[in-house]
């Protein structure tokens, strides 16, 4: 196991951060830790890389206790944060360069690796850069190089997309998939699902602290009941027509709003061709049709009574 | 790991181009300041004699005989110009002399203006005046003594002994030169202000990075000050330089110790900026504004905005004086220029060597702590 965090218990003050969290990382893994703002994905991060204290539980990376003195361990891992945390007066190769040596001390291997990291992140032409002239994108890109550049046996990534323009963050979420395929398990936070659905193998949704629900994006739309979310673009309906509708089979709930119909149904066969027949049978007229299968936030909805992103 | 945290602070701090306007660029700004406030340019300004016109009545032959002795020479008090009153007149007005003194029962002095010239003209004419009416009452009241006046006159009688301590002679002016240079060292604190930023995870992002490094915390520590230490220093030399060499700033003969100082000085400053941000809770503003108030205030009390504040807070609240860390610069330096001894400088430097290693051992207590509560 990569990392095994039992029942952390962390309070700021009379706030609890994390409940009883648990958590496993497998080698090879790319376990997403999903949860809006303020859910604690940072606050166990924090915990896990002991620079946070909590009260209670027990956590081990590589097998062996995690604390502040573990350089052995500390050596495999690399963070990339949340905000981006590099220094202005250093160029972009420097920032690198200082991160790196921080874990490497051999000069000749470093300079090595921090091409390789240049390159990776695709910063070749801006590595005599300070990093006031890059742009957002490109902070990020440095800062996920400065995270990373010592090959490190565990990477956690903190957010590292917030704020970012779709390329930005499609390069980033690429980058994470290429270093998981070299042999890296990574441990990856986000309140974006599109991002976590994407890259990881397994997820974990926490809220106020506690985990909510775990497993593989297949297993996790699983746990609840919506199958099938059908949207159809109606002229109008009356009464009688929307009363027809809640006899549908596996019928969840049925809702109109600005001419949008929306039917959602448990998991079944014949769901879409069923009110296909009852459009026909009630007369109504209709536009455009299509039918979604549950996501993440529809996971989050069903277990929390909330969106992801409230 | 030493090395290499060392080479990327010391360009970290180099490129501080806030920290490096606070700690060399405004002290030379201000002590260019003071030195022309002060008339010392770039050298010892020296006395110009007073254009003056007098006014000859032939009432007071003595007094002609005085002002001609004193106009005469290198060192001459006056350029005298014996004249009319009408030409006398026309001289003020045209700016070639700076005042008319007038014979007659009571001596008259016109000037068109103030200032240093015309003050010592009128100390001058009422010294005479009074040493005048003096020995005319002697004269009239006590004949048998006048005889005996010329010698009494010309002996300067002192009941007080004066028993120098230093070859050198007093120079209050450097005061202001002193404490500025102190108040330079202080603003080293914000190096080390910005060295505890680099490593408490708490204060800043790339601390934190820090932190995630299997790196030793007190490594780390020693070698971003070492850092700091090296750029602050040089920093002093240079400002040293500038006041010794560019405003020909005397700081006495003992530069090897002055040096001494200026090390020990800055490792106050740093232990004393380490200690505001590691013991501070708050924002970084907060921050410097600690370190800037105490600093100017430690300043201002030791003389740098008027030397003879120095002199009253010792006095008058001693136990202030003790806790202004400039003070000690302070004193440290002037000791070394004006007295022979060692006494008071070992007193200086004990003094500061007390304040750092305070400052500096409640610096560790607070940041040898690895873990955080929040961050």
């Amino acid at each position: 196991m990569i990392i095994k965090a039992t029942n952390i218990v962390k309070r700021y003050g009379e706030l609890l951060a994390l409940d009883h969290l648990n958590l496993e990382l497998g080698e090879g893994e790319i376990l997403g830790l999903l949860g809006p703002n303020g859910s604690g994905k940072t606050t166990a991060i924090n915990c896990i890389l002991a620079l946070l204290t909590y009260e209670k539980g027990e956590i081990s990376i590589f097998g062996k206790p995690m604390s502040p003195e573990a350089y052995d361990l500390k050596k495999d891992i690399g963070v990339v944060m949340q905000n981006v945390a590099v220094f202005n007066e250093l160029t972009v190769l420097e920032n690198i360069d200082y991160f790196c040596g921080l874990y490497v001390k051999d000069a000749q291997k470093r300079n090595q690796l921090v091409q390789e990291a240049v390159d990776f992140v695709g910063l070749n032409e801006f590595k005599k850069f300070y990093p006031k002239k890059l742009s957002g994108g490109l902070l990020r890109r440095l800062n996920v190089a400065c995270g990373i550049a010592h090959k490190p046996k565990l990477i956690i990534l903190d957010e590292p997309t917030v704020a970012l323009d779709p390329q930005s963050r499609n390069n980033i979420l690429e980058g994470i998939m290429e270093l998981n395929r070299k042999g890296a398990s990574v441990l990856y936070t986000s309140h974006y699902m599109e991002e976590v659905e994407r890259i990881c193998s397994r997820i974990i949704i926490l809220d106020k602290g506690r985990v909510i629900a775990s497993g593989t994006k297949e297993a996790l739309k699983e746990m609840i009941t919506l199958g099938e979310k059908i949207t159809v673009e109606v002229n109008a309906l009356n009464d009688a027509q929307l009363g027809a509708m809640k006899g549908l089979p596996n019928l969840l709930s049925v809702s109109l709003s600005d001419s949008q119909l929306v039917i959602k149904s448990r998991k079944g066969k014949n769901n879409l061709e069923n009110i296909l027949v009852l459009l026909k049978e009630q007369n109504i007229g209709f536009g455009k049709i299509y039918s979604e299968l549950p996501t993440l936030n529809d996971v989050f909805l069903e277990i929390t009574g909330k969106e992801l992103r409230d | 790991m030493f090395k290499h945290i060392f080479k990327y602070r010391l360009k970290i701090l180099l490129y501080d181009k806030s920290t490096m306007f606070w700690t060399l660029l405004f002290p030379i700004l201000l002590a260019t300041l003071f030195s022309l406030a002060f008339g010392r340019g770039f050298a010892q300004e020296t006395f110009q004699a007073i254009d003056t016109a007098v006014v000859d009545s032939g009432d007071d032959a003595a007094f002609i005989s005085l002002v001609k002795s004193l106009s005469a020479g290198e060192e001459r008090l006056f350029n005298l110009h014996l004249t009319t009153k009408e030409e006398a007149l026309a001289l003020l007005s045209a700016g070639k002399v700076q005042g008319i003194i007038e014979m007659g029962e009571e001596m008259a002095l016109t000037v068109n203006q103030s200032g240093i010239e015309q003050s010592i003209l009128k100390t001058f004419i009422d010294n005479y005046a009074q040493t005048a009416s003096a020995v005319n009452r002697i004269a009239a009241q006590k004949p048998e003594a006048a005889a005996m006046l010329p010698a009494l006159l010309a002996k300067d009688s002192t009941f007080l002994e004066e028993r120098p301590v230093s070859r050198a002679e007093p120079d209050f002016t450097l005061i202001y030169f002193f404490s500025l240079l102190s108040m330079t060292c202080m603003f080293g604190g914000y190096l080390g202000m910005a060295e505890i930023n680099a490593i408490q995870a708490n204060l800043s992002g790339q601390a934190a990075r820090m932190n995630f490094a299997p790196v030793h915390k007190l490594k780390m520590f020693l070698s971003g000050i070492s850092a700091a230490l090296v750029v602050q220093f040089t920093k002093l030399l240079l400002f040293l330089a500038y006041l010794v060499f560019v405003l020909s700033i005397d700081f006495g003969e003992r530069t090897g110790l002055i040096v001494a100082a200026l090390f020990l000085c800055t490792l106050l400053g740093l232990s004393f900026g380490a200690f505001v941000t590691s013991l501070v809770k708050g924002e970084n503003g907060l921050k410097e504004g600690i370190l800037t108030t105490v600093t100017l205030a430690g300043a201002f009390l030791s003389g740098m905005n008027y030397a003879g504040i120095k002199f009253i807070i010792e006095t008058a609240a001693p136990p202030l004086a003790f806790i202004n860390p400039v003070r000690w610069m302070t004193d440290a330096f002037y000791s070394l220029y004006y007295f022979d001894t060692y006494g008071r400088f070992i007193e200086s430097v004990m003094g500061m060597a007390i304040f750092t290693a305070l400052f500096a051992g409640a610096t560790y207590f607070v940041i040898r702590r690895r873990k955080y509560a929040s961050l």
